[in-house]
């Protein structure tokens, strides 16, 4: 028989199946779904919203190829011109703080001298500073102001307003794109605010470059090339890559577990179609043939609802950042990329599962007698090696410090998590062994664990996956934390503190607009060898989430000036750490009732022999419950070595500043929270299953 | 007899399925069955005898009529106290066994003792007294997948009759097992009706049938005969009277 004739028959007993178990086929399509939307969703979002390195030369310099800063006094733009190679563009900028007022309203914004026509569309200032609605100023007396200050300011275009003591005409609507919050006021050329910084944007040929900025350097000048300007892309693609091979790498453990759960049911089939003459890489090939059309179904949909997840968070994405994102973004090779990796992750978690199965002496698998599972001695050997491997990996990367990235560090994570994940099997056997004094639900749940302990290793696997992570972050924060208390002790209630590059100009200006009788003072403190300098205001009353507000306005018009009350930030870890742990246990959530209503199927078997040696419902709960408790208890327990011990590597790695503290709060959820969560979720989610015929 | 019956059917009638799809499997039967009687149930399959097992056994509820256990009626009881009643006087043994592969044969025999609250100490030391009962006192440690299928079934009945069960439900106990381990099964099951518990045994077998002091033929859902003790060659399940 030809080899497509054996195929054929089989792919039409795998189209029924899929269509029998309909709940089953979802669940696979479901799992690759979800990581692909999100691969693709998560791309498209940071595609869009990322600052690319174009997007922050747009920022400091507009179109210019050279900006220069610190222009002797005195010398006009003609002057400058005439030094420098003929077909230079040049525009004059000045850049400073507004003071900006109406009867009972006094506020600050940066404030930028330009001509007209550098704004206007190819205009060398047309990207750093917009004119989105009315036009430009031209003369003395007209100013454009941003949509937020003419808010504040309840005015209009066409309406009056007092800039720098002026009494000026309100001609438009000004926006700077990288800042869509910034408070801004753009006034006609030459006219720059008191005290305001003068540079000049520069459109050079390429090759007359160096001449010039030898030329500028020598006048004393400060030069940034555009070419110079900005960071490197590609650390948001490698995210996302890390993201979505994660959420990929969850799923393949869930579909395996999964499919496993399916072989053993339709072991009896198997073995018909084996005592039927079906060869055993024929019937390989049509499981998996029949998992790949399921994958592709799914990542399909995954692709489908991540582009519809991104087209319908663009519009709000300009306000989360503050910046205008612009058009959306969709990757196509991350499109690509994630269907591929949602087809491939499901055909290779089927194989081993599918192999196994087509495997099995067919007068075993006629029985219907579990096959004797194979001894975890092996998967101990290699889990302590693979873990031991991982720690020599973290220990070696924190001690050469010529692995700046920790890349030796993070090798050594995942193979931590790897090696635990490996030794899950023997874990699970070993307690199996000494459960016989704990109570029966908890004594069939741990034994069951052991027995199925193919199934169960996959999704402890997933758990320390996922919440190795939290744990990991959750060391980081509380590391931080420990370092920002050290270095910058809580505020009082009625102060105020003020760091960045504009910190003095903007606690001087805070304290005469804030309070009636506010003082400020410089605070220096050293720690780890390095002084930090910040400046703290002392309001009259305590502060208020209106003089906050209030506060942040004003530091926002002084570039790199950012103002805090209250307890010293972190930065926002902490909010980050939260988001992560939330995502954290929810995936391991979905694992783990997903494995526990496989389990449920699996061993529907056992619970109508509790039902009939008098088990009570709550009893049949309870054992289902703990069942999802215990698979959540081991996978959390593995997870907070598998997170303590690279991040403990890589606080090494950063130098003395940043030492490692204890994340109690990470732990405590990770090792309490989330096993109750899943009991709980459990025995909530076994009350609606009613008690059924035995 | 005089004493009040451990199970009484009345007009006991079971039908699966609604409209034109119902299938009556059992019924209309009045049954009753007093303390230590063994009562034997036989007739050709579809004939009624598990539906009948099942509900006698708190394990299935009547379309119609009453189920009594202990003067008992089951539709009047709730969930809880089925399972009550399924720990504390009702034991099943079933021709597949069912004994839960991730225990013991101790923790197996022990188990309906621990659900219904008694101390791991005194219920494992009851279990092992059964086993031993049942000639598996050795083998308390063992799980049922390392038993052979004559010793997994006498832990059934040895979980079956633990504690202060009276009434034994036995549906084809030996159907999977060889003449001399069906033979064991059926003494053990003799010894439990003449130390005063009631046995219901479901079974084609007529010489199994025998052992009994009373059996019941049924037929499509119906009782057709019954009679007393009989010699085992003159019953088979085919040889049923027809109603």
């Amino acid at each position: 028989m030809k080899r497509s004739n054996l195929l054929l028959p089989l792919l039409r007993v795998e189209r029924r199946h899929v269509a029998r178990n309909l709940a089953r086929s979802l669940l696979v399509v479901l799992l690759v779904a979800v990581p692909t939307a999100a691969m693709v969703g998560g791309s498209a979002f940071v595609a869009t919203v990322r600052r690319s390195v174009e997007d922050q030369r747009h920022g400091a310099m507009g179109l210019a190829t050279l900006r220069v800063d610190g222009i002797p006094a005195g010398s006009s733009i003609d002057e400058a011109l005439a030094s420098l190679p003929k077909g230079t563009v040049a525009e004059e900028v000045y850049t400073g703080i507004a003071a900006i007022e109406r009867p009972g309203q006094r506020l600050r914004a940066r404030s930028f001298s330009l001509s007209a026509s550098s704004l206007a569309s190819g205009g060398l200032n047309s990207s750093m500073v917009r004119i989105d609605a009315g036009r430009a100023p031209e003369v003395s007396g007209e100013v454009a102001l941003s949509a937020r200050l003419l808010g504040t300011l309840r005015r209009e275009v066409g309406d009056q307003v007092d800039v720098d003591g002026t009494p000026c005409l309100i001609t438009g609507v000004a926006t700077v794109p990288e800042d869509l919050q910034l408070p801004v006021a753009v006034k006609a050329a030459g006219l720059p605010s008191p005290g305001a910084g003068r540079s000049l944007l520069l459109n050079i040929e390429p090759e007359e470059i160096q001449s010039s900025v030898d030329a500028w350097s020598e006048a004393g000048a400060t030069i940034q090339r555009r070419s110079e300007t900005g960071g490197t892309d590609g650390f948001e693609a490698v995210l996302v890559l890390v993201c979505g091979g994660f959420g990929f790498f969850e799923a393949s453990l869930v579909i395996g577990a999964a499919i496993a759960v399916g072989m053993r049911r339709r072991q009896r089939e198997l073995g018909l179609l084996g005592s039927s003459g079906a060869p055993e890489k024929a019937m390989v090939k049509a499981l998996l043939l029949s998992t790949a059309a399921l994958a592709a179904v799914g990542s399909l949909i995954g692709v489908g609802l991540g582009a519809a997840f991104a087209h319908g968070m663009h519009p709000w994405l300009n306000g989360w950042t503050g910046r205008d994102v612009g058009a959306l973004n969709i990757p196509a090779a991350f499109v690509v990329l994630a269907f591929s990796l949602g087809v491939l992750s499901a055909v290779l978690s089927a194989w081993i599962p599918a192999r196994g199965a087509v495997r099995l002496p067919i007068l075993t698998a006629l029985s219907g007698q579990r096959p004797v599972p194979a001894g975890s001695r092996g998967f101990f050997r290699a889990g302590i090696g693979l873990a031991a491997l991982g720690a020599i990996c973290v220990v070696g990367g924190a001690s050469i410090r010529r692995d700046p990235f920790g890349l030796l560090i993070l090798g050594g994570a995942i193979l931590l998590v790897l090696g635990l994940g490996t030794l899950s099997p023997w874990i699970l056997e070993s307690v199996a062994r000494v459960a016989g004094r704990l109570p029966v639900p908890w004594r069939l749940a741990v034994r069951d664990a052991g027995r199925f302990r193919a199934r169960n290793a996959p999704v402890v696997t997933a758990v320390i996956a996922g919440m190795s992570i939290s744990v990991l972050l959750g060391a980081l924060s509380a590391s931080v934390n420990q370092l920002v208390a050290a270095r910058m002790p809580a505020l009082a209630q009625n102060e105020l503190r003020v760091v960045g590059t504009g910190a003095e100009a903007a606690a001087r200006a805070m304290s005469t607009d804030l309070g009636q009788a506010g003082a400020y003072r410089l605070d220096k403190k050293t720690v780890g060898g390095i002084e930090r300098v910040s400046w703290i205001v002392e309001l009259p009353a305590d502060v208020t989430p209106d003089l906050g507000e209030h506060a942040v306005e004003i530091a926002s018009a002084f570039h790199g000036t950012t103002v805090t009350a209250g307890p010293p930030s972190d930065g926002g870890i902490a909010g980050f750490v939260r988001v992560v742990l939330g995502i954290c246990i929810l995936t391991g959530l979905v694992v783990v009732f997903v494995a526990t209503t496989l389990s449920a199927i699996e061993s529907a078997a056992d619970s109508k022999i509790l039902r009939t040696v008098g088990a009570a419902p709550g009893v049949l709960r309870q054992h289902a419950a703990s069942r999802a408790a215990y698979l959540a208890l081991l996978g959390c327990a593995l997870a907070i070595p598998a997170g303590l011990v690279p991040m403990a590597g890589l606080l090494q790695l950063s130098g003395a500043s940043l030492q490692f503290a204890m994340p109690w709060s990470t732990l405590a959820i990770t090792a309490i929270a989330m096993p109750a969560i899943a009991y709980a979720g459990t025995w909530v989610s076994a009350l609606a299953k009613p008690p059924g015929q035995l | 007899m005089s004493t009040s019956p451990i199970l009484r059917l009345s007009g006991t009638t079971r039908v699966h399925g609604e409209g034109p799809l119902a299938v009556r499997a059992l019924g209309p039967i009045s049954i009753d069955v007093h303390p230590g009687e063994f009562v034997a149930v036989m007739g050709p399959s579809g004939s009624g005898k598990s539906t009948m097992l099942g509900l006698s056994g708190a394990l299935d509820q009547p379309t119609e009529g009453t189920v009594l256990i202990q003067g008992e009626d089951l539709r009047t009881i709730g969930a809880v106290r089925l399972a009550e009643l399924r720990r504390q006087v009702i034991g099943y043994v079933f021709q597949d066994f069912n004994l839960l592969p991730g225990l013991t044969a101790v923790e197996n025999v022990a188990l309906p003792l621990e659900l219904d609250g008694v101390r791991l100490r005194a219920a494992r030391d009851q279990a092992q007294s059964a086993l031993a009962d049942v000639e598996l006192g050795e083998l308390g440690n063992r799980f049922p997948d390392d038993l052979s299928g004559g010793e997994r079934q006498r832990v059934a009945i040895a979980r079956a009759f633990v504690g202060p069960r009276q009434l034994l439900l036995a549906d084809e106990p030996t159907g999977a097992l060889d003449t001399i381990t069906g033979d064991l099964v059926m003494r053990l099951m003799r010894k439990q009706c003449d130390a005063g518990r009631t046995t219901i045994l479901v079974t084609h077998d007529a010489s199994h049938a025998a052992w009994a002091d009373r059996i019941l033929f049924l037929r499509d859902g119906l009782l057709v005969d019954e009679a007393g003790t009989l010699p085992a060659d003159t019953v088979s399940a085919d040889t049923v009277p027809a109603p």
